[in-house]
């Protein structure tokens, strides 16, 4: 063997141990982040430096057992949404307190979160049309033992899901339980509901459900982004 | 001669590759199915009281679940005290104050969330010391009993979702969700746990009752 032909020999060996440790290391942590449902994906890095990401964990303190649509288009055809629309979170505000037949002690308690309408999508019921902004009442989690305070104050719910932060909601009037209530309303606004199913978050990026995760089913696996969810819906319109 | 080195060099490292990407593959899969849903769900800091029992009572009132639902819901939490380190722990009337355990308030009425009927839902009412004193748990009666036409399969529902919310009470999170999409959105890779969502009245198997075994592992790692 020549002097070049060890160095040639060398510099493969290298290139190949180089290798073999890139697609270790990328199968491994992509093993890690899969394994746990709550980690997402990175942030793409040119996303990092402007983008605030969303814990929806606090929009999830209440969790239903319930029958998920498996796509997009059996979601908007079931959900009985007045409205799809595309919007900005605009802040939380505190909301009503409901009375628990049995639980007097425990009442429910919301939080109101505001959303800036910028587009709207598919309008069902034409008296919504000229709605700047709708407010969903969001459970607000549980109360300390002792104090009987929240656990979680508007300020950490603002923390959370921060203003400016895009989504998309399909929209319908709230029950009968909390339309009634105006506690955190601006006068004249009514509440709105969602669905479990029909809010939607851009967390820098990557599209996420608000009050559990969208499921993986092969319905709603080409929808990645906020972006592709509004044309989503617009196609199906 | 050193062609044929070079050669042999890079054969055995292509060979050595591919064995290394197929064992990373399989240990994916593995950690996958083992942990597919996080523990505890979502919201930080309400893992259940460590303590001796996991507490639970029928509300009073208009509340109140009907015979054949407690019967379900007594079910579900003898099965989680004979399959767990979580023991049982009935109180008549509700026990609600007391510390050193979780106390679930069954409740069998209507419920809904986000203007959307549902089919049973549970939320942690009061925290102390760090951990839930007392989670409220609805099981939807009158939707379940408007769903089937069999009473066989109301039963079912009743125990179905009986566990499943009482697994939340116990820190677990929906099970189907995120990974589905290695399974090509075949969903039904899920039916292993009572903790996937919907309506499975008509299903017989064991894991409409059941948690899959890392549920349970979750549960035994905290108490």
């Amino acid at each position: 063997m020549t002097g070049s032909d060890a160095v040639g020999l060398v510099e493969a060996a290298r290139r190949c141990v180089r290798f073999i440790s890139l697609v270790v290391f990328g199968t491994l942590a992509s093993a890690l982040l899969v394994s746990c449902g709550t980690q997402r994906s990175p942030v793409a890095s040119d996303a990092t430096e402007t983008c605030e990401r969303v814990d929806e964990s606090l929009l999830r303190t209440r969790l239903a057992d319930y029958e998920p649509a498996g796509s997009l288009s059996t979601l908007i055809q079931a959900s009985g949404h007045d409205m799809i629309l595309s919007g900005q979170i605009a802040g939380f505000t505190q909301g009503p307190i409901v009375p628990v037949s049995g639980e007097p002690e425990f009442p429910e308690r919301f939080v109101v979160m505001q959303v800036d309408v910028s587009r709207t999508l598919v309008m069902r019921d034409e008296r919504l049309v000229d709605r700047d902004s709708v407010y969903i009442p969001v459970p607000q989690g549980p109360v300390d033992a002792e104090t009987s305070e929240p656990v979680y104050s508007v300020k950490a719910f603002e923390r959370a899901i921060p203003s400016g932060t895009k989504v998309v909601v399909l929209a319908k009037p709230a029950v009968p339980d909390l339309a009634r209530l105006n506690r955190g309303l601006p006068i004249g606004a009514e509440f709105t509901s969602t669905g479990i199913q029909g809010l939607f978050l851009d967390d820098c990026g990557e599209m996420i459900g608000g009050f559990d995760d969208v499921p993986g089913t092969q319905g709603w696996s080409r929808l990645k982004t906020i972006e592709q969810l509004e044309a989503g819906v617009e196609r199906l319109a | 001669m050193g062609l044929i080195l070079e050669a042999f060099v890079r054969k055995s490292a292509r060979s050595a590759l591919v064995a290394i990407v197929a064992a990373c593959a399989a240990t994916s899969f593995s950690l996958i199915s083992a942990s597919a849903d996080p523990w505890p769900f979502s919201v930080p800091g309400f893992h259940p009281d460590q303590g001796p029992s996991h507490g639970h009572c029928f509300v009073e009132g208009d509340a109140e679940p009907v015979d054949a639902m407690r019967e379900r819901m007594v079910d579900a939490m003898q099965y989680m005290d004979s399959n767990t380190q979580a023991n049982l722990n009935f109180s008549s009337p509700c026990d609600r104050d007391g510390p050193g355990e979780t106390d679930v308030v069954w409740r069998g009425e209507r419920v809904f969330f986000q203007g959307e009927e549902v089919i049973g839902l549970s939320g942690c009412s009061s925290v102390r010391g760090g951990v839930c004193d007392r989670y409220r748990v609805f099981v939807n009666g009158p939707l379940v009993r408007e769903h089937y036409s069999s009473e066989e399969a109301e039963h079912r529902q009743y125990r179905k979702t009986s566990c499943h919310e009482l697994g939340h009470t116990l820190g677990l999170d929906h099970y189907a969700t995120e990974d589905d999409r290695f399974n090509n959105g075949d969903s039904s890779a899920y039916n292993r746990s009572c903790q996937r969502s919907g309506f499975v009245g008509f299903v017989t198997d064991n894991w409409t009752r059941q948690w899959e075994g890392h549920h349970i592992d979750h549960i035994n790692d905290w108490f």
